[in-house]
């Protein structure tokens, strides 16, 4: 009886294992499929939702692609959370469910190296190549093969409450970080709120006070210079002594985008170094902004003599899976959805900034949104993550050993010596990875 | 006549003489397919380094290096284990002794009562991401209840960054865990309470014990089941905590409250670093298991003494009975 | 040393009208076996669980010996307690259950194991020590909670129902034993069963209880022969007693009690003729115990007979109890098991009318002798 019973189960369960593997199996043989037979092909889309996007911009066309082309599209919206954690989590188990996928700035070293996106160039048109903003086209690049295009171009800007800094007596914002300091002295207030907090989030915004003091973490050739950049310790100098000094606020430390968004937009504070553009238009909307009329854009933005200027782009695009098995539908999406034409209607709708640079002098987009002027002078330096494969041991490092020498609990020599070390075995380990 | 009854029984159709299996089957399957695959695939992926070409895993055998590294190279394991066996000590000691303290409240008879012990369910009928959102917005440096109130009542001067120190991180993370965990302690202890007798208690405190004495000596032992019940799933739930920091610190500040869990996912799926996250996963179930392990030998120990020393009574008595 | 004294008692509880005991006089004398007996709801728990110091006293006073204990708390009345349900502590072993008051009171190990042990012996469970609760059965617990009772050597013992969880046989059993363990502990004893078997086989005394009104305290004998009202004639004695509605009426040497065409005769020691005189026409309870109805053939007296169709006629061995109605009235007889008498027939029995008795139809008090 119980020989029966083994015999049973272990009978069902080869079966099911030779059901499973022969599903797979079979699903890898039409890979190949001419452009005329795409009609009735289904491609599986999975991008983080746009919080800008408040109309459902991108479900409509989505439906509108799916009309035209006969192409079933299935559209996965999700936090950027969740949709990181389902695109590594598929890739890294063989792939096959998605075929366009979020392809994230800080992801670029680590998903080129591993294979898992496949190169554009075959698809990608030469008025592509010329017509969209290079800075965008190069990030997503390596070896001279393009590996995404941007659906967000998030780049950040200085933006600024006049109200609150005729208040203080100042006719313009502060343009260096020690006349940031001067204003909080001034008004015995902090100047600034922005997260530093121990996530990716916050390595964006540190990234940015290295960068803005014309320092760098790691060199042209990613190899980690923290202990030895002098930008660097300038940077954190400045950071710890503000910290103490209440320059900006001590829930800095923990705030996230949203709540600082809502915090400026409260009017808690003049200054949000590095705003998205959709900050804009809230701080405009009397229903979720106390601040209607009194929000700025700069012409320039907070660096350490006013030289350095720079400003943080941390643009996410869409790429195809090296294992889609419908590639060519899945480069239709991505073609329809980043077109000239849909790039302007984007922009008209929700405000998004174009990925076609000569979008940036369309008269009617400048009349809509007149200090895309000021943003333009500002973006002239942007600048994101490092493109290193270990980029999130980096952004992870960062963040936590940052916050150690804000809080002042090490010395920013010691935190620095601390991070130098921690990159330099990051990066080991990535190599023999 | 005597074989008559099993010939029957084989002319039973296939169906009702294999039923017990039959019904077995999808139930194995479903646990082999869910539990030991896993636990092994897991174990076979804490033996590698993995690295990813396209659609291949490319696994390179690495004996227990990913083990040796989680204590040697591994920035952030010895601090993260630390914190997390704080968390789970401090959390689970704190549930078990709230809960069943306010599982004796509840349990004497009272106006509303049954309005209270619903409402006491409240927090654990929330689902853990709202729980760990409505915390993260009451802790709020800027804006938060626990600033607002605070500040109402005169208490504090400045908004205190709650989540921004670590020591009050790990305070207010533990605090929102006691608060959403709690209920299911007194859920059960109540449940427990009410199978004593009440004349267990009129019995006690004829002997002399009221009060304390009672309680330690009768309640404490006749829930004593249900308490090692909580103490294990409760720590293993402890150890399991993920979203509460994933939404209210993110870890942070200074790894503060960087769970174990919350680690291992940002090994495997930022880092993607499968062997490690796979060889700590493995010492954190590792560890699970002996906790309960030891919970169940020090607490059903006596027990199972006792029950052993009547069967040797027993025996005695046989062998008298034979030797008679 | 241990009479208990219980003066003017009253129990209300919270939220209710009617006070569970009112006003209960009951004096208790030292190294004797009290029974507290009545329906159930009658008060009597209530009662002894005052006693114990299990609830508290809205009204009176109790003594036990000259100390008065209403604030006194159950752990220092010197009292021990078995309950209905044994009330034994199940995660504790036998022994620890017998040793459990004992160890409270810091006595010495040695002591305790001495008094333990003795009290096991006496009751036979030494064997169980080492024994969990739930391994025994429902007489071995009762023994234990017996024995539990017993360690403390209190000079009143307190028992609840104890045996109305055990099967008829074992109850017997357990009866004796009790009575027996009575008598050689020589302590008080305070006993509550709604059992009047229990109640009429183990007390020195006997209070019926009802209504939280102690209706008669005597000795079983008496209850049995001189029940002071209709509720003690009807509780005391198995079978029941029957109760005949009646009148009252003059007859030919005398009076007697006419229901219908029976007429039973009042002798002059149930009821002298003055007291007769006064209820003649007025309608009383006739009491007549089952025992005291015979078959005809030993009285052949035309007076004194009952008729009626035999309902029912339950063989008990020894006995017969014939369910019969006479005139309407349910009743029954108690024969010898060789009667012949069966269902269905229509039969007429003899009353011995000296053992009769009357009680007043409204007030329900012996009016007999």
């Amino acid at each position: 009886m119980k020989k029966k019973l083994t015999l049973i189960i272990a009978l069902v369960m080869v079966l099911s294992i030779v059901l499973m593997s022969a599903g797979c199996g079979k699903s890898n043989n039409n890979s190949t499929s001419s452009s005329s037979s795409l009609k009735g092909q289904k491609i599986t889309v999975i991008l983080p939702q746009n919080e800008a996007d408040t109309v459902g911009f991108r479900a409509a066309k989505t439906k509108e692609f799916e009309k035209e082309t006969g192409i079933q599209v299935e559209l996965i919206e999700k936090s950027w959370e969740g949709v990181s954690d389902d695109v590594t989590g598929d890739l890294a188990s063989g792939g096959g469910t998605y075929d366009v996928i979020e392809f994230d700035n800080s992801w670029i070293a680590k998903f080129i190296k591993n294979q898992w996106v496949a190169p554009l160039d075959q698809y990608m048109t030469a008025d592509m190549k010329s017509g969209m903003v290079p800075g965008l086209l190069d990030l997503f690049s390596s070896g001279g093969k393009h590996y995404g295009i941007v659906w967000n171009n998030d780049t950040r800007f200085y933006m600024y409450n006049s109200k609150m800094l005729a208040d203080a007596g100042l006719s313009a914002p502060p343009k260096t970080w020690d006349e940031v300091a001067a204003l909080s002295k001034k008004t015995g207030k902090n100047a600034y709120m922005d997260t530093y907090k121990q996530e990716q989030m916050g390595t964006n915004e540190l990234m940015f006070c290295v960068y803005s003091f014309g320092g760098n973490f790691v060199d042209d050739q990613g190899n980690p210079i923290v202990s030895t950049d002098p930008g660097v310790k300038e940077a954190y100098t400045w950071l710890a002594q503000a910290y103490k000094d209440g320059v900006f606020g001590k829930a800095t430390l923990t705030m996230d985008y949203e709540e600082v968004a809502q915090s400026f937009n409260n009017g808690d504070f003049p200054l949000m170094l590095q705003a998205w553009p959709g900050v804009y238009a809230d701080s405009n909307d009397s229903t979720k902004s106390k601040i209607v009329g009194d929000v700025n854009v700069a012409d320039y933005s907070v660096s350490k003599t006013g030289n350095e200027q720079v400003v943080l782009t941390l643009p996410e695009a869409m790429a195809i899976t090296s294992t889609s098995k419908h590639k060519e539908a899945a480069w239709k999406y991505i073609e329809y959805m980043s077109s000239k034409s849909m790039d302007k209607e984007r922009a008209l709708q929700i405000g998004a900034l174009p990925i076609w640079s000569s979008l940036y002098n369309d008269p009617e987009l400048l009349k809509k949104y007149p200090y895309w002027e000021q943003f333009g002078k500002q973006a002239q330096n942007s600048k994101g993550y490092p493109k290193i494969v270990w980029v999130d041991s980096f952004s992870d490092i960062v963040a936590k050993e940052s916050q150690k020498i804000l809080s002042g609990s090490v010395t920013v020599d010691q935190g620095l010596n601390e991070m130098q070390k921690l990159m330099l075995d990051a990066q080991k380990a990535a190599a023999q990875q | 006549m005597k074989t008559k009854p099993l010939k029957k029984r084989e002319k039973e159709p296939f169906f009702e003489r294999h039923l017990g299996p039959i019904l077995i089957t999808p139930s194995t399957l479903v646990i082999f397919g869910i539990l030991f695959i896993p636990i092994f695939y897991a174990l076979y992926m804490s033996l590698n380094r993995i690295s990813f070409r396209g659609a291949d895993t490319i696994y390179k055998f690495a004996g227990l290096q990913n083990f040796i590294n989680l204590f040697t190279t591994d920035p952030w394991f010895k601090s993260s284990f630390l914190v997390t066996l704080l968390f789970v000590m401090l959390t689970v000691a704190t549930e078990i002794v709230i809960g069943v303290a306010a599982s004796l409240v509840l349990n004497k008879k009272f106006h509303g009562r049954g309005f209270v012990r619903g409402l006491m369910i409240l927090p654990w009928a929330m689902p853990t991401v709202v729980n760990a959102v409505m915390w993260k917005w009451i802790f709020n440096a800027e804006y938060g209840a626990a600033n607002g109130l605070l500040l109402k009542l005169g208490l504090i001067k400045t908004s205190i960054a709650w989540l921004g120190t670590p020591r009050m991180a790990f305070f207010c993370v533990f605090l929102a865990n006691v608060w959403k965990e709690t209920p299911y302690v007194i859920l059960l202890a109540i449940a427990a309470l009410s199978t004593i007798p009440e004349d267990l208690y009129e019995a006690a405190s004829i002997d002399g014990a009221g009060g304390w004495k009672a309680f330690w000596r009768i309640t404490l032992p006749m829930i004593k089941p249900v308490l090692l019940i909580l103490l294990i799933t409760k720590t293993i739930w402890a150890f399991q905590t993920f979203d509460l920091v994933a939404i209210m610190t993110s870890g942070g500040p200074q790894n503060a409250t960087n769970l174990l869990s919350y680690y291992i996912h940002f090994v495997a799926f930022k880092q993607t670093d499968f062997g490690s996250a796979a060889a700590m996963s493995y010492v954190l179930s590792m560890i699970c298991f002996a906790l309960s392990f030891v919970y169940i030998k020090v607490f059903m120990n006596k027990d199972e003494n006792d029950e052993k020393k009547i069967k040797k009574h027993l025996k005695k008595k046989l062998a008298g009975a034979h030797e008679g | 040393m241990a009479s208990i004294q219980l003066k003017h008692i009253t129990k209300r509880y919270p939220g209710t009208t009617v006070p569970a005991v009112e006003d209960l006089n009951l004096s208790i004398e030292d190294k004797e076996f009290i029974i507290l007996v009545g329906p159930s709801g009658c008060g009597k728990s209530t009662v002894l669980r005052m006693i114990a110091g299990l609830e508290e006293i809205t009204d009176g006073e109790i003594f036990i010996g000259d100390r008065l204990i209403n604030e006194v708390a159950p752990k220092d009345r010197d009292i021990a307690m078995v309950f209905q349900n044994y009330a034994l502590y199940p995660h504790m072993t036998v022994y620890k259950n017998m040793a459990f008051s004992l160890k409270l009171r810091k006595t010495p190990k040695k002591e305790i194991d001495e008094k333990v042990r003795a009290a096991a012996k006496i009751l036979d469970i030494e064997s169980l020590l080492d024994r969990k609760p739930r391994a025994l059965s429902g007489g071995q617990r009762q023994r234990v909670a017996l024995g539990r009772a017993m360690v403390r050597n209190p000079s009143v013992f307190l028992l609840d129902e104890p045996l109305s969880n055990l099967d008829a046989k074992l109850r017997t059993s357990m009866r004796a034993e009790i009575t027996r363990l009575h008598e050689r502990l020589g302590t008080t004893f305070v006993y509550v069963t709604h059992d009047q078997t229990e109640a009429m086989t183990m007390g020195d005394r006997i209070a019926v209880i009802k209504d939280g009104v102690i209706q008669q305290i005597d000795t079983p004998q008496n209850l049995y022969d001189h029940p002071q009202n209709l509720f003690v004639g009807g509780f005391i004695g198995s079978p029941q007693m029957n109760l005949i509605d009646a009148t009252v009426e003059k007859a030919a040497d005398g009076y007697c009690a006419a229901f219908g065409e029976t007429k039973i005769g009042i002798p002059e020691q149930v009821m002298s003729a003055a007291v007769c005189a006064d209820y003649e026409g007025k309608p009383v309870v006739l009491g007549i115990r089952p025992e005291f109805i015979s078959e005809t053939g030993s009285h052949s007296e035309e007076h004194n007979l009952m008729t009626g169709d035999v309902d029912l006629a339950e063989s008990m061995g020894a006995e017969k109890f014939v369910y019969f109605a006479c005139e309407g009235c349910p009743c029954i007889a108690k024969v010898p098991g060789s009667s012949p008498i069966q269902s269905g027939e229509s039969v007429s029995f003899a009353v011995d009318c000296t053992m009769i008795h009357a009680f007043d139809k409204e007030t329900g008090l012996t009016i007999s002798k």
